[in-house]
């Protein structure tokens, strides 16, 4: 198996807990799941390396925490989408769609 | 991205340091705990202590804390070693605060605007006479501020010394009424005064005197003071930061011009003979300095028709903002001069501890070497020296300031004369302190970056191959202080050089024992007949004064401005088509020559037969008589002055004197006398005895004894021509002190830097002298890598003190910019400095014990 295997391409693990909060309000485990979940475990990343890039997306105002009861009574922070969350992440769809696309073509063709 | 919200954030975490920490902890361990109650592998989070860290990062402002671990490092270093320390910021400190000494003096007489309302809207506005500047008298002002369209007001100011019943001797501004009004300046403390206080006698007082005075005490306003014998009452105090409208000036206190003719014996203010007041306007909104100028020239000749003055009259504009102008005009040349030379005694005190700098990495290698073996990146070292010199650099600037503060006194006494001293408030303000803050952080950047990069350079070079480059910029230093010293002592040699020369050269006139005495005749529309009488009985009372050898009256005095001409015709020479040739004239009594000791080179001077009705007589100057009888003898000839049908006959020719300042060619002079031509008079020379007591105090009481004259002042002629003098003195004292300064900064340099060579070579000395090498060879050894360097210095240094000698070109006086007895003084005193500063380590390597030096290894 190789090392890099699932690794994450640098940026995208913002636009996946963009995605993520798109559903509603979340906390970091509750985010860490739903990735690998929905990406059957393919996307693999130290769970803990979701919290400098939550932080960052939170200095840059696209998300906004506050702590609340956990849905089995603990203290956690949740996180949700701001305005300009929501804007960014339809721009980054966007993007990717047409990224992935291109690459899909390109490889294709190989 | 949205930077508020980041600043936010950040400044929440700053200020709840711990509350952050603990969120982070509680996040992620909320994290790992439900991660153990999944039963998944906790080995998936990663290193917790790693991403909160990270995490902490994003939420501080890490570059601050990065620089208070680098402070704090720096205070560590410093404290670690306290000789290095003070050298360099002592060498800072005397670069930086003589850079802001000048600079404040350079600021307050060039730079800074005056503290009033737009002050770009002022200009000065200057009456010329045939290119000479001729003050306005009041009644002119009156007719072309009632006039003029272009100006919202118009003021006239002047500014003599009053006396005060309760406070002495003061320093006064004497304005128009609507001064305060149009400079937009608002008194402090009580109300300023304007027109509507016509001739009521009203004062307004400086903040400065207020607090002198009367301790700021409110209750002054309402005060009365007996100005000149005159009560007048305080109405109010200007804001501390108002001195005026001229820099320099700093007035104790306002009267408004209604009151002159309380404190001059004559009411000037009907007089359109009297030019004494300066005149500013604030234009119009719209109206240009161009348009302006033009209006205003139309105005003033309207005016001058009026009474039938030639219309050799002018207006002249210059911009106000900076206030009117004498001590900038005097001053702006000397001291472009002295801030480029405290600017290169800054770069000899950076280079200097640049050089220190350099040397301490040989003993901080290892230091160095294990923080970037720790994995610390270049940058962030070159970063931790950088906090280092610029917190050098910033501990120089906080005591150069106390320096430049203590230097300021010391600076306006060089730019005073006793007649009229120069008051600044030197006190450093916002733009002083930005200025030496820039200035600090500037040379903590430049001394401290060259050495830090050297510090840090890759480390796997072999550490004797490492050295040659560090050693090569640490002697390129040392031949640029070298350099830049001989360029600083050889232009204080040629200024100081150049002053005793100016000091000590025939001037055509005896100085010493010589009081010139300045007259005001405050009456001036009289008879021949009374100007003969006048100017008899003054004549024979001053010349009667026991101690006094010789008395004389003339109209202009010596080393004055004052100047009369007039045209001549000489017969048989043809002036050029539309074109009078002019001379100077001066009116003297006929002992003048004798007074002053001007010499008759041939012929005679005035006799007692040349008087009224008698043939008309001139004495010629060396320079009229070259000019006009080019090869012949001049005695004897005639020409005629102005508009005269007769001639004159020249009896006699005098030595050519420099009347005008040592620096001025003698112009083309003739003088007349008084017996024959009567007039007014404006000076009187009295020369007396050896030991001659009370003369002064005689001669003013003969001359006031006549209610229509006043004396201005009496001085010496040696007094007098110092004070014309009085640039090239702050120039030769400032230059020789900042040349001092920087020998001393030279010599320092080069014996630390030496003394490091020194130390670090212990070794290589020890096995020397083991192998046979005495104690002179090592001695030899030291001192010629010394010589060597300041002799490649002194070659750079010679031609650049040349090109610096060509700049101060018109400051010196009676030798070349390139003379080369002072360059030849200049290069010895600087080598010898430089020996003795090598010498010292030499002995000390000498010194060195050969067992004990390769014990060490």
């Amino acid at each position: 198996m190789g090392k890099n295997q699932g690794e994450l391409v640098q940026g995208t693990l913002d636009m996946l807990i963009l995605r993520t909060l798109n559903r509603g309000p979340m906390h970091g485990y509750g985010i860490a799941q739903f990735i690998q979940q929905i990406s059957e475990d393919v996307l693999r990343v130290e769970e803990g390396s979701l919290y400098p890039a939550l932080h960052r997306l939170e200095l840059q105002g696209v998300i906004e925490a506050e702590w609340g009861q956990s849905e089995n009574n603990r203290r956690a922070k949740f996180y949700r989408l701001t305005a300009r969350g929501h804007k960014q992440l339809a721009d980054e769809k966007v993007n990717w769609m047409r990224l992935a696309g291109a690459i899909a073509r390109v490889m294709e063709g190989a | 991205m949205d930077w508020l919200t980041t600043l936010r954030l950040r400044l929440r975490s700053l200020l709840f340091r711990k509350q952050l920490d603990r969120d982070l902890d509680d996040e992620m361990r909320f994290h790992l705990e439900m991660m153990r109650a999944a039963g998944g592998d906790v080995r998936r989070f990663g290193n917790a202590t790693r991403w909160k860290e990270t995490s902490r990062n994003l939420f501080t402002f890490a570059w601050l804390e990065s620089l208070l671990q680098d402070l704090q490092y720096a205070v560590r270093t410093m404290r670690r070693s306290p000789g290095f320390t003070f050298v360099a910021v002592m060498s800072l400190a005397l670069g930086i605060g003589a850079n802001t000494a000048i600079f404040s003096l350079f600021d307050a007489v060039l730079l800074k605007t005056l503290p009033v309302q737009s002050p770009e809207r002022l200009v000065i506005v200057k009456q010329t006479v045939k290119g000479h500047k001729s003050p306005w008298s009041y009644p002119l002002y009156q007719d072309i501020a009632r006039s003029q369209q272009v100006f919202s007001g118009m003021l006239v100011s002047t500014h003599p010394d009053v006396g005060s019943l309760e406070a002495g001797k003061l320093h006064a501004c004497l304005a128009s009424g609507n001064y305060f009004e149009v400079l937009g300046v608002n008194a402090m403390a009580g109300r300023a005064f304007s027109n509507s206080d016509e001739s009521s006698p009203v004062a307004v007082i400086s903040f400065g005197f207020w607090e002198r005075q009367y301790g700021r005490d409110p209750a002054a306003v309402g005060k009365k003071l007996v100005i000149d014998g005159s009560p007048v009452e305080i109405i109010g105090v200007t804001p501390r930061e108002f001195f005026g409208e001229e820099p320099g000036e700093a007035p104790d206190i306002w009267l408004p011009i209604w009151m002159q003719p309380q404190i001059n014996t004559a009411n000037m203010l009907n007089s359109r003979g009297w030019g004494w007041l300066e005149m500013m306007g604030r234009l119009k909104p719209g109206i240009s300095e161009s348009q302006a100028l033009a209006a205003l020239n139309v105005d003033l000749n309207h005016a001058l028709l009026e009474t039938e003055r030639p219309a050799a009259y002018r207006v002249e504009l210059e911009p106000g903002a900076r206030g009117l102008a004498s001590l900038r005009d005097r001053f702006s040349k000397p001291l472009r001069v002295l801030m480029t030379v405290v600017f290169l005694v800054l770069l000899i005190a950076c280079s200097n501890v640049a050089n220190l700098l350099l040397a301490r990495a040989t003993v901080r290698r290892k230091e160095i070497g294990v923080r970037l073996a720790l994995g610390a990146g270049r940058g962030r070292v070159v970063r931790q020296l950088l906090t280092e010199s610029i917190l050098l650099a910033a501990m120089g600037a906080i005591l150069g300031l106390f320096l430049a503060n203590l230097g300021g006194s010391i600076l306006l006494q060089l730019v005073s004369t006793s007649d009229s001293p120069v008051t600044i408030a030197l006190q450093p303000d916002a733009r002083i302190l930005l200025f030496t803050s820039v200035t600090a952080l500037l040379t903590g950047i430049l001394f401290g970056l060259a050495p830090a990069l050297q510090a840090t350079k890759t480390e796997v070079q072999p550490a004797l191959v490492r050295d040659r480059p560090r050693q090569r910029l640490s002697k390129s230093l040392i031949i640029a202080q070298v350099a830049l010293s001989l360029i600083l002592l050889t232009s204080a040699g040629l200024l100081v050089r150049s002053l005793q020369n100016l000091k000590g050269a025939d001037a055509g006139f005896r100085r010493d024992r010589v009081f010139s005495v300045s007259i005001r005749v405050n009456q001036r529309d009289r008879t021949p007949a009374a100007w003969t009488a006048l100017h008899d009985r003054v004549y024979w009372q001053l010349n009667a004064i026991p101690g006094v050898l010789s008395a004389s009256l003339d109209l202009c005095g010596l080393l004055t401005e004052c100047a009369r001409t007039s045209g001549i015709r000489v017969p048989g020479r043809i002036a050029e088509a539309g074109h009078e040739e002019q001379v100077r004239v001066l009116q003297v009594s006929p002992n003048y020559f004798q007074t002053v000791g001007m010499q008759i080179a041939a012929g005679r001077g005035f006799e007692a037969g040349d008087r009224q009705g008698a043939p008309g007589v001139v004495v010629v100057n060396q320079t009229l008589a070259r000019y006009y009888f080019p090869g012949q003898e001049a005695v004897g000839k005639r020409l005629f002055l102005g508009e005269a049908v007769n001639p004159v006959e020249v009896v006699g020719v005098v030595k050519d004197a420099k009347l005008d300042g040592m620096r001025d060619d003698a112009p083309r002079l003739l003088f007349q006398s008084y017996v024959q031509i009567p007039g007014h008079f404006y000076s009187a020379e009295v020369r007396t005895a050896p030991e001659a007591a009370g003369v002064v105090s005689a001669a003013r009481k003969v001359i006031e004894a006549d209610r229509t004259l006043e004396v201005r002042g009496i001085r010496t002629l040696t007094e007098q021509l110092e004070e014309t003098l009085v640039p090239e003195r702050m120039m030769a004292k400032l230059a020789s002190f900042f040349g001092a300064l920087a020998l001393l900064l030279a010599a320092v340099g080069l014996y630390g830097t030496m003394s490091y060579a020194v130390a670090r070579r212990t070794n290589e000395i020890g096995i020397r002298m083991a192998v046979g090498a005495g104690r002179g060879d090592v001695v030899w050894m030291v001192l010629r890598e010394v010589a060597l360097l300041a002799t490649i210095g002194l070659a750079l240094g010679v031609p650049a003190a040349l090109a610096a000698g060509r700049m101060l070109q018109s400051y010196l006086f009676g030798l070349n910019p390139g003379d080369p007895l002072t360059l030849l003084v200049a290069a010895a005193v600087l080598s010898s400095v430089v020996a003795i500063a090598g010498f010292l380590p030499a002995r000390r390597a000498a010194a060195i014990d050969p067992m004990t030096a390769l014990r060490m290894e």
